[in-house]
C-alpha cells in the first residue's frame, strides 16, 4: 500500500503533467504544517492543536506566473486548476527565460534531539505550567505572566517540471515568557524568548527559576526605566537589535525582486563598500538550529549560505528562480512561501552579522554619552529609501563610559547605509534570536537573525 | 453533514464549530507588468472547540483542521484538551439571539471570479501610464490587488447556527517618483469591503501627489509641536491601546488604567466600539462565538463609559456579553478559523468633529501633518511608541510648507488623547498596519514629541 507521501507525490505528478508541454515551466508544492500551542497567564490557558494542508499549483509562461491553490487533495480538482493556470493568457514585456536547474531528489526529516510528536500533551502542559509558576509569585508587582509556547511541523513536498521530486520535514520550537509589572498606573512588560529548528529540548534545556527570575527582574527594572533621550547618540545595539538591522534594514533591499522592481537603494552598489570594513552580513538557511533554517527552498533549491557583505563590500542579492535569470546570477534558495495560500517571495532566513573581537566593556568604554538598545521588539523595512524603523523593548543610558540608568522602549531611525558605514566596534560573542518575518505586512515567515554587540556612531534614537 | 451527530458520536456535550470556507482571486503587478495571476486561492478550515466541565472547573480545548473527513479526529482532540485545562473560570456557548442586519459584502466580488482584480489591475494600470510623462515622474514598482470571499457557519450545541457572507477586497501599491538622482516613494495599504469604497479614481490622485511631493522631502527638527494624525495613523495609535484598556478581560487581569465614569480624554473625544457599522471592516451581525455584535459607548466627551467584553469575561464578571470575541484577522483573513476567540474592539469609531482639515492645519503655528508612518506599532499596555515618519508635511503658520521623510514621532497614546485640540468633521473607515479596522477622522494632537537631526 502506497504511503501517504507516496500519494502526494502521486496527485503532484498528476497534476503537474495536465501542464506538461503547455507552460515553459511548472512546479507543484503540497504543504502541512500542524503544531501545538499553548499559552497560559493568570487567568487564561488556551491549547490548541492548528493544521492545515494544501496544494499549490504554479506556471509560467511568457515570462509571467500563474497560480492556483486548493484544499482539495483530489485528481479532478487539480486537474481543473492545471487546465485553468494553462488556459489563462497573460504576457508581460519582460520576456525573461528561466534558467535551467539541476533537477534534485532529496527526502530528508530535519533532525531534532526530542520529537515534539514524542512528547505527551499533560507533560507539555505541565511544564508550561511549571514556568508559569516560577515566575508568577517572584514579586507582587508582577501582576500577570504570559507564557506562550508552540511546535510546528511543517511538511513540503515539491515537483517540477524539471525533474525535481523532493520532500523535507522542518520542526520548530518555541517556549517565551512576558511577566507583566505595575505600579500605580505604569505596566511594563519584557519578555524572554527561545527556540530554533529544534525539538522539545527547547524546553527540557530551560532552566525555569534562571529564565524567570532574569525576565521577571528585567520586567520590574522597566519600571524604573527613565524615558530615553531624543535625538542623535553613540550607540550600541546588542544582539538582537543587530540581528534586527541586518534582516529589517539592511536584508529586504537585498531581496532581487525589490531590485527587479527597481526598488531597491541597493541596486547598482553590487561590489562597492557599503558598510565600515568591521563589517560582514551573512544570510544562511543551512545555519544550525536556526529558526528560519530549512532543507530546501520552495523552489526546490537546496539551502545555502550566502556571504551578503564581506568587510563592508556589497558581494550579493537574495535570489529566487526568477531574479536570478533576469540578474544572470546563482539563486540562494531564498524563495519562500508562508502557506499553499501564498505567493512565493524571495526571502531571507537566518540573517546576522558576523563576530569581531571586542568586548562589551570595550565598546562602551569611549562612549561619554549614548544608549544602549536591547531586545530588539520590531522593525520594518524601507526597500527604496533605505530608512531604519528598528525598536528595542528596553535600553540603557551610557554615561562617561558605564551603562547607567535603564530605559523604556527605543527606536532607531535614520539611514542604514549611514548606520552601516559608522561602525566602528564589533563584539566578539555571536548569538541568535527566533522572529517571524513579514513582506510589507503580510506573507509571515520563520526566520532566524542575530550578531554580536555593535557600536555605531552616530544615529538617531528616541523613547515612547 | 450532520455535525452534531459528529460530537455526541465523540460524547462531547457542549462544543461549537466554526468552519470557514475562502476563496481569493488575485494580481501583483511588477511596474506595469502583471507578474502573476492567482487565482483561485481556496481554502476551508474547521475549528471546533469542547467544554468539559467537573465540580466548578470548566475546561476548553481547540483544534483545527482543513478536511472534513478528519473533523471526528479534530472533535476527539478539542475533547481531551479540554480535560487538560479544567480552571476556575465560567464558560458556557451562548444561545440564539436575533442579530441586526449590517452590509459586509459586495456583490460585484461576491462573483468569485477573477474577473473583478484583473478590470480593476486594468484600470489602475491605464490610470498610472497617463502619469509617466508627468514631472516628477510616477511609476510603480509593484502592486497586488485582491478579493476575498469569506462563508462563515457557527453552530454550537445551544442550538445556535449562524451564518454569513462577507468580501474583502486589498490593494498595494508602491509608486516610486524620480527627478534626476533624487528618489522617493509613497506605499499604502488598504482594506475595504467594496470595490467601490477604493477604486483608482477616488484614490490614485492623491497617492499620486503624495508620491509627487516626497521627492522634496526633508527630516525634521527635535522638537515638541502639534502633530495631526490622518485616519489611518490614528487607527493604529488608538485600536491597540483604547481598545487593549477598554477590554473586561484587562479590568479582570488588572491590566487596565481606565476606570468608568473616569476622565481619560479630552472633552472632545468620543469613541464607540461599533460593530453594525455597514462596510467597516469588522462589522458582522455577530461575533465569533455568536454573540449578537452592538454599538457600546466607550469613552463620552472624554469620560470612559463602558468595558467590551467578550462571552467568558461577561460570564465571569456578572455582565453582558457586548460582541466581542473574535479571532485575530489582520493578515492572515483566510487561515482566521484557527485562532483563538479573545476579546478585542470591532470597529473603533471616534466621532468627527467641527473642522475642516484646512481648518485644522490653518490653526497650527508649528506643527505636522502626518500621512503615513513606517509601522506605528504602539506598546499595548503601556501605550508608548516611537516610530519612523515615512510621508508628512511641516505646517509653519497655517500652512503645509515642507514635506517630511525621517525621523520619528513619539509619544503615550493615552496621554495624547488629553491633549486634543482638535478633530475634523469627516470619518473614514480605515484600515491600519497595526489595526485592522477604525472609523476615523483626522485628530490634531498637541504637544507631541518629534525626533529629527
Amino acid at each position: 500500500m502506497a504511503t501517504e507521501s507516496e500519494v502526494v507525490f502521486d496527485l503532484l505528478e498528476f497534476a503537474g503533467k495536465q501542464m506538461e508541454g503547455k507552460v515553459e515551466y511548472w512546479d507543484a508544492l503540497f504543504d502541512r504544517q500542524s503544531s501545538c500551542s499553548i499559552s497560559k497567564d493568570n487567568v487564561d490557558e488556551r491549547i490548541a492543536l492548528p493544521e492545515l494542508a494544501g496544494i499549490q499549483l504554479r506556471s509560467f509562461k511568457n515570462g509571467g506566473w500563474r497560480s492556483a491553490s486548493t484544499y482539495r487533495l483530489e485528481k479532478t480538482r487539480l486537474k481543473e486548476l492545471a487546465l485553468k493556470l494553462v488556459r489563462l493568457r497573460q504576457e508581460t514585456k519582460n520576456r525573461v527565460k528561466l534558467h535551467e536547474q539541476k533537477p534534485s531528489k532529496l527526502d530528508v526529516v530535519m533532525r531534532v534531539e526530542k520529537s515534539p510528536g514524542d512528547i505527551s500533551l499533560e507533560s507539555k502542559v505541565d511544564n508550561v505550567r511549571s514556568l508559569h509558576k516560577a515566575a508568577a509569585d517572584l514579586d507582587k508587582r508582577i501582576i500577570n505572566v504570559l507564557i506562550q509556547y508552540g511546535d510546528s511541523q511543517v511538511e513540503r513536498i515539491y515537483v517540477n517540471s524539471e525533474g525535481s521530486s523532493m520532500r523535507q520535514v522542518v520542526t520548530r520550537t518555541r517556549l517565551a515568557m512576558m511577566p507583566v509589572a505595575r505600579e500605580n498606573d505604569k505596566i511594563r512588560v519584557d519578555f524572554e524568548s527561545l527556540g530554533g529548528t529544534n525539538g522539545y529540548e527547547v524546553v527540557e534545556k530551560c532552566n525555569f527559576d534562571v529564565v524567570a527570575r532574569k525576565t521577571v527582574e528585567s520586567s520590574l527594572e522597566l519600571l524604573k526605566a527613565e524615558t530615553p533621550p531624543s535625538g542623535e547618540f553613540p550607540v550600541i545595539v546588542d544582539s538582537h537589535m543587530a540581528g534586527m538591522i541586518a534582516h529589517e534594514s539592511f536584508g529586504h533591499g537585498l531581496e532581487a525582486d525589490q531590485v527587479m522592481r527597481k526598488r531597491s537603494y541597493l541596486a547598482g552598489l553590487l561590489g562597492k563598500q557599503v558598510a565600515s570594513e568591521l563589517t560582514t552580513i551573512i544570510d544562511s538557511s543551512k545555519l544550525s538550529e536556526g529558526y528560519g533554517s530549512y532543507v530546501f527552498d520552495d523552489e526546490g533549491i537546496p539551502a545555502k549560505e550566502n556571504v551578503l557583505v564581506r568587510n563592508g563590500v556589497l558581494e550579493r542579492f537574495l535570489t529566487d528562480r526568477y531574479s536570478a535569470s533576469a540578474l544572470k546570477c546563482e539563486t540562494t534558495a531564498s524563495s519562500r512561501i508562508e502557506s499553499y495560500l501564498t505567493k512565493h517571495f524571495v526571502r531571507m532566513s537566518n540573517t546576522y552579522f558576523a563576530a569581531g573581537d571586542m568586548t562589551l566593556e570595550e565598546l562602551v568604554e569611549p562612549i561619554k554619552k549614548g544608549v544602549i538598545l536591547v531586545k530588539a521588539s520590531f522593525g520594518m523595512e524601507d526597500p527604496l529609501a533605505g530608512g531604519i524603523q528598528c525598536t528595542s523593548s528596553k535600553g540603557y543610558l551610557i554615561e562617561h563610559g558605564k551603562a547607567t540608568t535603564p530605559l523604556t522602549e527605543i527606536s532607531l531611525s535614520g539611514n542604514v547605509l549611514e548606520v552601516l558605514r559608522s561602525i566602528d566596534g564589533v563584539g566578539k560573542t555571536l548569538k541568535f534570536g527566533v522572529g517571524t518575518c513579514g513582506k510589507g505586512s503580510e506573507d509571515f515567515v520563520p526566520v532566524g537573525d542575530g550578531g554580536p554587540y555593535l557600536r555605531i556612531q552616530k544615529a538617531i534614537v528616541s523613547g515612547g | 453533514m450532520n455535525h452534531a451527530g459528529l460530537f455526541k458520536r465523540a460524547g462531547v456535550e457542549e462544543y461549537d464549530l466554526y468552519t470557514l470556507k475562502a476563496a481569493v482571486n488575485e494580481v501583483q503587478l511588477r511596474g506595469f507588468d502583471v507578474e502573476i495571476v492567482r487565482g483561485p486561492v481556496e481554502s476551508i478550515g474547521y475549528t471546533c472547540r469542547a467544554l468539559s466541565r467537573r465540580g466548578k472547573l470548566t475546561g476548553l480545548g481547540r483544534s483545527s483542521c482543513s478536511n472534513s473527513a478528519k473533523l471526528e479526529e479534530c472533535i476527539k482532540s478539542a475533547n481531551y484538551l479540554s480535560h487538560l485545562n479544567l480552571l476556575e473560570t465560567k464558560y458556557e456557548f451562548p444561545s440564539a439571539k436575533r442579530d441586526k442586519h449590517v452590509k459586509i459584502a459586495d456583490s460585484q466580488i461576491l462573483k468569485g471570479d477573477a474577473q473583478a482584480v484583473q478590470t480593476y489591475a486594468k484600470r489602475l494600470l491605464s490610470a498610472l501610464k497617463a502619469e509617466t510623462k508627468s514631472k516628477p515622474t510616477v511609476k510603480p514598482t509593484f502592486g497586488k490587488i485582491r478579493t476575498y470571499v469569506l462563508e462563515t457557519l457557527l453552530e454550537n450545541s445551544s442550538g445556535l447556527e449562524k451564518r454569513k457572507t462577507e468580501t474583502y477586497f486589498y490593494i498595494e501599491l508602491a509608486l516610486k517618483v524620480s527627478s534626476g538622482t533624487k528618489l522617493a516613494e509613497f506605499w499604502p495599504r488598504k482594506f475595504s469591503r467594496t470595490i467601490e469604497a477604493i477604486t483608482p479614481d477616488r484614490v490614485l490622485p492623491k497617492w499620486i501627489r503624495l508620491a509627487k511631493d516626497m521627492i522634496k522631502a526633508k527630516m525634521p527638527a527635535t522638537r515638541k509641536m502639534t502633530v495631526i494624525f490622518n485616519p489611518q495613523s490614528v487607527c493604529d495609535l488608538l485600536v491597540p491601546t483604547v481598545g487593549f484598556h477598554a477590554l473586561g478581560e484587562m479590568k479582570f487581569k488588572k491590566q487596565s488604567v481606565f476606570k468608568e465614569q473616569d476622565v481619560v480624554a479630552s472633552e472632545n473625544l468620543t469613541i464607540h466600539d461599533d460593530g453594525l457599522h455597514d462596510y467597516a471592516l469588522v462589522s458582522s451581525p455577530f461575533d465569533d462565538e455568536g454573540n449578537s455584535q452592538e454599538v457600546t459607548k466607550l469613552i463620552e466627551k472624554g469620560v470612559f463609559k463602558n468595558y467590551l467584553y467578550d462571552q467568558k469575561y461577561a460570564l465571569n464578571m456578572n455582565e453582558k456579553p457586548t460582541g466581542n470575541g473574535l479571532k485575530a484577522t489582520g493578515a492572515n483573513i483566510m487561515n482566521k478559523h484557527g485562532a483563538a476567540v479573545v476579546g478585542s474592539p470591532t470597529n473603533l469609531s471616534i466621532r468627527p468633529g467641527r473642522l475642516s482639515l484646512e481648518k485644522m492645519v490653518s490653526e497650527v503655528k508649528n506643527g505636522i501633518l502626518m500621512e503615513q508612518f513606517s509601522w506605528l506599532n504602539p506598546d499595548r499596555m503601556a501605550t508608548s511608541f516611537s516610530s519612523e515618519i515615512r510621508n508628512a508635511y511641516l505646517i509653519k503658520n497655517g500652512e503645509c510648507t515642507q514635506v517630511l521623510k525621517g525621523g520619528m514621532v513619539s509619544g503615550k497614546a493615552l496621554d495624547m488623547i488629553k491633549n486634543i485640540s482638535g478633530i475634523s468633521n469627516q470619518q473614514f473607515i480605515e484600515s491600519g498596519a497595526t489595526a485592522f479596522s477604525c472609523i476615523a477622522p483626522y485628530i490634531r494632537f498637541e504637544n507631541v514629541q518629534v525626533v529629527g537631526k
